[in-house]
């Protein structure tokens, strides 16, 4: 919808959702067009005239959520004929079978991946997608992964288009995603590497095959059902019985259909249906226990019809062709795992990003049958187990952050910020205030923070930090108080992106309450907090935790993750509502995820975390990510200027390095270093955030002093190869950190040009020998792989 | 009082994980205390955060639990939960995670503890995984450009 809006512009407001969508899709899509200022209209497509340019956009579901595989070529002709975009929301596995939505004039195609091989995990997490025409790239959100070439010319990927972002383009962004559920997207990937497009295409007739069974003995036992031609999904009006009855006789046998609530029900198929429960299902609705489905589902039998039928070939490139054994398979996957730095590596000292443990024990529940096959919607009481570990979850970020109450919907970091924004705006709304749109945000936040403003409907207002990267108190107060009529929020890091605890917390609290403003705590950097101090305590009036951050939930690439907020007594009543039932609580704000719980299945990994450490633990923990942290920056203070310091000389559990003097005395840059700690076996720490030219360090409690030791040396170690460049003994332009990284093939090579040593190169110190990892590429191109854009596997010839 | 302590210590479960979650061990955590010239951790924390915000009393979260017991109370809990064969729909489906992708994607730290691959050089691996990804997207929706992906349906239709 607003990639839509984006594209078209102008001064239409009207977004079109057909009334056959998903509910939870459509009550999502409403809840995000409130703030902005769009208006939503439902309805029949087919009853709708889009020619006459009032809707920017029309939002239809293929097939509709009730399994008619409809066709929409004269809705596009006329949403096209108007101005508009038009947006199918779809699904993959039926795609293998009918027409895609590209061939009938989508402009952009969205849907969820997840039966691509994941887990529905009562609800999350998986990979939703997007795919649109290439002239609306830059408009498109999420991360786009592109072909570039390395300094030796081979080929390399790499995020194209980064310019995108929010953490570059902070409220201008088009896409506001930290966690974009990667580690599922590659699962979804890896079954179509596994299945190929035969084995796709064999799944989804094998589908269809007991939805047509099903079809035609529902028929032959006299009931109604939607008209052909359908896929997976059965919409049914039983006939000389009622709709409860069947629900309750195929609970009976441990299967859940859909209400409609009209007193009709949904069926929808899938990979795991069998002929036992095909069988089950035609005997809720009547048929005699003596049935023989083969024989139904023989006689449902027939071809798609030619005229939504596919005929384009999809999945070609090689790589959905080559790895159907489970021999192949397994060496593909190990194949491209070995070409990546994990934490199984070594440490990954990301600033603001808390690469802790992601314990084995607190992994083990995710993939148990019991979490992680429930259906989203399934009756709640089915889900007591989960009801049990919510509760008790909730309590305990409660209690952590000292609040009253506790949502687990928003499914990452931006959207527990978008949510808080949310709840404080319908705050402000019940009082009457809904003028206060102003929300002050310092210059140093997390571009995340500014992108949730604005599509919270707030008018962002920049607060100066002063030399010590602290919020400027006497701006703040200069701001609140010029904004003291329409202020909402301020939106406030603990400890500081500067990695400090800032004194005046508290005062800047107070101050923003006297201006009738809310307090929105940013928990990124709840880790240094945990037993220590509080939010509630402190005086903030929301925060959302980064579960994925502070309480263990892997990053896996870059997702999942997850980002519950937690509010004061006087927010309660507004925290986000069911995606399908209507919530009781009037006030709340509408669903900000499709599923109740967001992602549910990982939720284990901060309950195991949490239970196993207790409150001492955990408090703890904290203190050694503050230690960890000291003690680094200790060892590196002389070699590398550190740029802020809390009171007594301290930081808080990271620290930032200054990098921007190599610049000038050695002409190297931030990157030259980054990529010369590939050579050292070491991820870089963030790199030009929140201070441009800087490295910021976070070292988390999990990493031994040991593993801080060999950080430090090869920190230490790169600032004299740094000094031999600034001292004339290594040449400006041909040294070790512009080479770097040192890929095999080129250490190897029988042509060495350089005017440093291989081994110099490759082992720069001792316990690399032990400790080698070989980056697959040279450093990438960036600038001639934005220029030169390729985002889909690249034909085979361009691997040489 | 100290033999009774002593009698229940020895009963309580041998793996604890906060020495496990924590990285440096206790004698790690004197010396790299010393080099920063602190006797304690509280010594330090009070150093480091400001004295009118801190949190005085322990967090009421309970006390350190076992790994093997946890996991067996979870288990009671999760099998609370009865997983009935789902024919709901509304874009969620039952499907067969291949075993081959279930143990060595989803439960391989080598897959799960990475970051996001900015630092393309040392995350090629998952960067052509996700490239696969919004090829087979690209590829079955009929449209050529893909992204490498979003929370889930209902936000993806509300656009960013």
């Amino acid at each position: 919808m607003t990639m839509c809006h984006r594209i078209v512009g102008g001064d239409r407001i009207a977004y079109f959702v057909s009334n056959t969508c998903h509910p939870q899709t459509i009550r999502v899509v409403q809840t995000r067009a409130v703030p902005l200022g769009l208006s939503v209209v439902v309805g029949d497509v087919h009853a709708t005239d889009f020619s006459d340019g009032k809707y920017f956009g029309v939002l239809v579901q293929y097939p509709t959520t009730d399994g008619a595989i409809e066709k929409y070529e004269s809705v596009a002709q006329q949403v096209h004929g108007g101005g508009g975009l038009l947006v199918a929301a779809t699904d993959l596995l039926a795609l293998a079978l009918i027409k895609p939505p590209g061939e009938w004039g989508a402009d952009i195609a969205i849907g969820n991946s997840q039966r691509f091989g994941v887990p529905m995990g009562f609800g999350g997490p998986h990979a939703a997608f997007m795919s649109t025409r290439e002239e609306y790239a830059r408009q498109m959100p999420g991360r786009i992964v592109g072909v570039s070439k390395d300094a030796q010319g081979r080929m390399g990927y790499r995020l194209a288009i980064q310019t995108r972002e929010q953490h570059i383009r902070r409220e201008k962004a088009t896409s506001n995603i930290c966690t974009a559920q990667v580690l599922l997207a590659i699962m979804a990937s890896m079954y179509a590497v596994y299945h190929g497009p035969e084995g796709i295409r064999r799944i989804a007739e094998r589908v269809r095959a007991f939805a047509r069974g099903l079809r035609t003995g529902l028929l032959k036992l006299g009931h109604r059902v939607g008209d052909e031609p359908v896929f997976d999904t059965l919409r049914v009006k039983p006939m000389g019985r009622s709709a409860a009855d069947v629900i309750a006789a195929a609970r009976a046998k441990s299967i859940n259909l859909r209400d409609f609530g009209d007193g009709s029900l949904g069926i929808a198929v899938d990979e795991t249906s069998d002929v036992a429960a095909a069988c089950d299902i035609l005997i809720s609705f009547g048929a005699p226990d003596s049935l023989d489905f083969e024989e139904v589902a023989n006689e449902g039998r027939a071809a798609i019809p030619s005229d939504i039928a596919r005929t384009s070939a999809y999945l070609s490139h090689p790589v959905f062709n080559t790895h159907h054994s489970e021999t192949e398979m397994l060496r593909y996957i190990y194949t491209l795992q070995q070409r990546d730095l994990s934490l199984a590596t070594s440490m990954i000292s990301l600033g603001s990003c808390t690469m802790k443990l992601n314990g084995t024990s607190e992994m083990v529940p995710v993939t148990w049958p019991e979490f992680a096959n429930p259906h989203p919607f399934a009756p709640i009481d089915q889900a007591r187990g989960y009801e049990i570990m919510f509760e008790r979850l909730e309590n305990w970020l409660a209690e952590i952050t000292g609040f009253a109450a506790t949502s687990l919907q928003p499914n990452a970091g931006s959207q527990g910020e978008y949510a808080g924004l949310l709840v404080i705006r319908a705050f402000h709304e019940h009082r009457g205030e809904s003028a206060r749109n102003v929300c002050l945000i310092p210059v140093s936040a997390h571009g995340t923070n500014a992108a949730s403003a604005v599509m919270a409907g707030f008018r962002v207002v920049p607060v100066a930090i002063d030399a010590n990267g602290a919020i400027d108190m006497s701006d703040l107060k200069a701001k609140a108080t010029e904004h003291k009529k329409d202020l909402a929020a301020v939106m406030v890091t603990y400890p500081s992106t500067a990695g400090i605890f800032e004194e005046g917390v508290r005062d800047l609290c107070r101050v923003i309450h006297d201006c009738g403003g809310q307090v929105y705590m940013d928990g990124a950097n709840m880790n240094a907090q945990v037993g220590l101090c509080r939010p509630g305590d402190i005086g903030a009036d929301v925060c959302h935790l980064n579960l994925h951050k502070t309480f263990c939930i892997p990053h896996g690439g870059g997702g999942p993750g997850m980002g519950p907020i937690c509010v004061a007594a006087h927010l309660a009543p507004f925290l986000p509502g069911h995606p399908v039932e209507e919530t009781a609580e009037k006030r709340a704000i509408g669903a900000v995820s499709a599923a109740p719980y967001g992602s549910p299945a990982i939720l284990p990994i901060p309950y195991v975390y949490i239970a196993l450490m207790g409150g001492e633990g955990l408090r703890k923990a904290t203190q050694v990510a503050i230690l960890n942290a000291n003690y680094m920056a200790k060892r590196l203070e002389g070699h590398y200027p550190l740029v802020y310091r809390g009171r007594n000389g301290r930081v808080a559990h990271e620290f930032i390095l200054d990098c921007r003097p190599f610049e000038k005395s050695a002409g190297i840059k931030i990157d030259d270093i980054a990529k010369r700690l590939i050579d050292y076996g070491f991820h870089a720490p963030t790199m030009s955030w929140p201070v441009p030219g800087t490295l910021m360090v976070e070292p988390t409690e999990s990493e031994s002093m040991v593993e801080l030791d060999r950080f430090c040396d090869a920190m230490i170690s790169i600032r004299e190869e740094i000094r031999a460049v600034e001292e004339g003994r290594a040449d400006r332009a041909d040294n070790v950190l512009k080479g770097a990284p040192h890929t095999a093939a080129v250490v190897c090579s029988n042509e060495w040009a350089h005017k440093y040593s291989r081994e110099q190169a490759a082992f720069p110190t001792a316990w690399i020998r032990d400790h080698k990892f070989w980056p697959h590429v040279g450093r990438i191109d960036n600038v001639w792989g934005d220029r030169n854009l390729m985002c889909a596997c690249p034909p085979m010839d361009s691997y040489q | 009082m100290p033999e009774t302590q002593t009698a229940l210590d020895i009963l309580n479960p041998s793996d604890t994980f906060a020495p496990r979650h924590i990285g440096p061990s206790d004698a790690e955590i004197g010396d790299m205390l010393a080099t920063l010239g602190y006797k304690s951790l509280d010594e330090l924390t009070d150093a480091t955060l400001p004295a009118d915000i801190r949190l005085r009393e322990p967090l009421s979260i309970g006390g350190p639990r076992g790994e093997h017991e946890l996991l067996a109370e979870l288990k009671g809990i999760a099998s609370k939960n009865r997983v009935f064969r789902s024919m709901i729909g509304m874009g969620y489906y039952g499907c067969i995670t291949p075993g081959v992708i279930l143990r060595n994607i989803l439960e391989n730290p080598g897959w799960y503890t990475q970051y996001t691959p900015y630092q393309a050089e040392i995350a090629q691996g998952r960067l052509e995984a996700l490239l696969n990804f919004q090829t087979m997207v690209s590829d079955l929706t009929g449209l050529p450009l893909a992204s490498a992906s979003l929370l889930d349906e209902a936000t993806a239709a509300a656009g960013r």
